[in-house]
């Protein structure tokens, strides 16, 4: 019996090999990260945890190509307590319509809560993106089903102190800073395997002069 | 034409509350196009004790009167039925009546409220025809196009009547094909149901000429004349009787028979919404309110549909007797009439709201829009789809969460960084130009940054600066001139966009990549 043979067994399962390709993904633009999701990029339709150290400083630029490409659905983008202000001229530049974006600045973490299983709920959103510093087990999964529910995806940005905790995100993801860009650690992906210390570095913007510079007052 | 028309004359009863004897009436063709369904046809109901029943709510066995002023006399217009036992009738001055029963209550008439009860009557009414009069004491509907929707002159007033039936109001009823000979005959007490023109005149020749419009000299001159029905009228030469009388006499009677035309203003329901309700119990609690909202959501749609209007905007007002009042607007981005979407939005709003005392009195306000343009709906609904109505969400979050809380984002043409930017209603598209390469966050004010060793630091940390971008100088002509040069700076933790502010020297970060 040979090795292929014996590998083309049905009752054999390659690990390596990603077993859910029909799962709905967006890729991320970078194609070292690509490689290294199930399906080739982020997965739709599901939640995709993402620990920084800091919640002030995340990584946006990482998603920022996924969103370009979703901003082109007639979907809302929801942004739920941003750290800081979504530059407009900036996400402009990168491709995401700014009218499909929702700004939502809730005064409490429930309404915060509430206000993305809603928009997940709904089906009316492509994104939704939250920034909370620490969410229970309760409260993950029931955002998971509810971005199962209106297919949408569901990026969270937390803190990196709940990184061995239990989650029911379909992916979790650690960022750790670095000069030049993240050092990405995968800690959890359904369907696919972990990997430690993937280095993505940003695109660096290109310095240009506008031709069509429409700005000047 | 002859074998469609059918007649009858209902004896008076004076306690009988039933609208019409329909049984009585012969069975309608069942040809439901004819001549009869484009005649007009006019359905009269007269409220006798309105004046009365407007002012008061007292029980029938104590007798009451209306009256107001007339000349110098203050005049009864109105009595209930203990009153009328005790031989109180309108006319008599108010002195007389309260000789004659020194218990009677007595209340001035307030043709403002009797007037109100009229149009929220006609606004109800509205559901059968939309060609409504309101006269002074009595509508008039014209029934004569809704007779083929309503399956028939016999089911309508069915439906008219068990309407009527619950509206707290005396009323006395004809249906004739003249506007102004069913008021006449309604008042008179004539209970009529006439649907051919041709057999008017025998049944109205018998009654006495007191209903009509005339003049105290008028019908002096005919009670001597020894006329006393309006038969005895008509049979008169008209030259004289225009003559004699006045040729509005003449017109009047023309009217009534159909002779002239008789034109109607008709009532317009009022594009808005208005009804309180008053709670069973004080409650400062939002759920104890919710059968309150749904009474007044379910009112409020029976006059949306009725007159084929939309809301987007509603208003709940909670007030309590010592002046405390408290608005609660749900607010939509799009016009709507289901009750369903309404009570969400308000259940949704009413939650983010605290009642700090207790309340009394829930109303409803609505200002609503007539003709919202409709769209096709597909047949075979597409499961696949599953994005919903984005405007859904949007007005939940809002009601929810408050306005100023969900926001869009568009650009705006300026070079000072905090405002190249601006908050607009969501999905309001805004104007699309290429700028310098900015970072994806902006802070919301620039923080100061500690300079050590001559380098910038954050959180103690020093930031190598990479190098100077542009020099951003600009709005000198408002109050917020700025002079900066950016640079992009970083460290290991993050990459950066300071600038030195060039009137002070201090250092900022202003945006993080």
């Amino acid at each position: 019996m040979s090795l292929e043979s014996c590998l083309n067994r049905r009752d054999i399962w390659r690990g390596n090999r990603s077993t859910i390709t029909t799962r709905t993904v967006i890729p991320t633009g970078f194609d070292k990260l690509d490689q290294c999701l199930p399906g080739g990029g982020w997965p739709l339709g599901a939640m995709t945890e993402v620990l920084v150290k800091d919640i002030n400083h995340s990584p946006l630029w990482l998603m920022a190509p996924a969103l370009s490409v979703l901003s082109k659905q007639a979907r809302w983008q929801t942004w739920i307590a941003p750290p800081h202000i979504p530059f407009a001229p900036a996400l402009n530049d990168n491709g995401i319509e700014l009218s499909r974006t929702l700004l939502v600045r809730p005064s409490k973490q429930q309404d915060a809560l509430w206000a993305a299983e809603e928009s997940l709920r709904s089906g009316s959103c492509s994104v939704v993106l939250f920034w909370a510093q620490h969410l229970d087990r309760t409260s993950l999964r029931r955002l998971q089903l509810a971005a199962e529910h209106g297919q949408a995806w569901m990026i969270c940005f937390c803190t990196d102190h709940t990184a061995d905790s239990h989650t029911s995100a379909a992916l979790r993801v650690q960022c750790q800073p670095h000069p030049d860009g993240t050092q990405l650690n995968i800690l959890k992906c359904r369907g696919g395997r972990s990997v430690n210390n993937l280095m993505l570095s940003r695109h660096i913007p290109v310095q240009h002069i506008p031709s069509d510079m429409s700005c000047c007052p | 034409m002859n074998q469609r028309s059918n007649t009858c004359v209902v004896p008076e009863s004076p306690t009988s509350r039933t609208l019409f004897s329909v049984p009585y009436l012969p069975p309608q063709n069942p040809s439901p196009a004819g001549p009869s369904n484009k005649l007009p046809l006019w359905l009269a109901l007269y409220f006798p004790k309105l004046p009365l029943e407007v002012v008061t709510n007292l029980a029938e066995n104590t007798p009451a009167v209306a009256f107001e002023q007339q000349r110098q006399a203050y005049r009864i217009t109105t009595v209930n039925d203990a009153a009328d036992q005790a031989s109180i009738h309108p006319g008599m001055t108010l002195a007389a009546a309260r000789a004659m029963a020194p218990q009677l209550r007595t209340f001035p008439r307030d043709r403002m409220l009797e007037k109100q009860a009229l149009e929220k009557l006609a606004s109800r009414a509205t559901r059968w025809t939309p060609a409504i009069v309101i006269r002074k004491d009595c509508l008039l509907m014209e029934i004569g196009g809704s007779l083929k929707l309503y399956g028939g002159l016999q089911s309508l007033l069915i439906s008219v009547d068990s309407w009527i039936q619950t509206e707290a109001h005396r009323f006395q009823t004809a249906v004739t094909p003249t506007p102004a000979s069913a008021v006449l005959s309604a008042r008179a007490g004539r209970t009529l149901c006439i649907t051919d023109r041709s057999q008017l005149i025998s049944h109205l020749r018998d009654l006495p000429i007191e209903w009509l419009n005339l003049e105290c000299r008028q019908s002096d001159l005919l009670n001597r004349l020894g006329i006393h029905e309006i038969g005895d009228l008509l049979r008169l030469s008209r030259h004289d009787l225009a003559r004699r009388l006045n040729p509005a006499v003449l017109n009047q009677l023309d009217q009534i028979v159909g002779r002239t035309a008789d034109p109607q203003l008709f009532y317009k329901p009022p594009l808005a919404f208005y009804e309180d309700v008053a709670l069973m119990q004080d409650t400062d609690s939002i759920e104890f309110l919710l059968p309150a909202i749904e009474h007044l959501l379910n009112t409020m749609d029976v006059q949306l549909k009725h007159s084929c209007a939309a809301a987007n905007h509603l208003n709940w007002i909670l007030t309590d007797d010592h002046g405390y009042s408290l608005d609660i607007p749900v607010q939509m981005s799009c016009p709507h009439r289901e009750t369903q979407v309404f009570l969400k939005l308000s259940r949704l709003a009413f939650e983010a709201v605290q009642l700090k005392r207790p309340v009394t009195h829930l109303a409803l306000k609505a200002k609503l829009l007539i003709s919202i343009p409709e769209d096709n709906d597909v047949l075979l609904a597409d499961n696949c789809n599953l994005s919903g109505d984005p405007t859904v969400l949007l007005d939940s979050l809002q009601n929810r969460l408050g306005f100023k809380a969900v926001q869009g984002i568009r650009l705006n043409p300026d070079h000072r960084p905090e405002r190249s930017w601006m908050p607009c209603p969501p999905g309001e598209p805004g104007p699309t130009f290429r700028s310098f390469p900015r970072p994806l966050w902006l802070l919301h004010r620039p923080r100061h940054m500690d300079i050590k060793h001559g380098q910038p630091c954050l959180q103690g940390k020093p930031l190598l600066l990479d190098k100077q971008v542009e020099r951003i100088s600009s709005g000198w002509w408002d109050k917020n001139p700025v002079k900066r040069d950016y640079y992009l700076a970083s460290n290991n933790q993050l990459r950066a966009w300071i600038f030195r502010d060039l009137g002070s020297g201090q250092w900022y970060l202003h945006g993080i990549f």
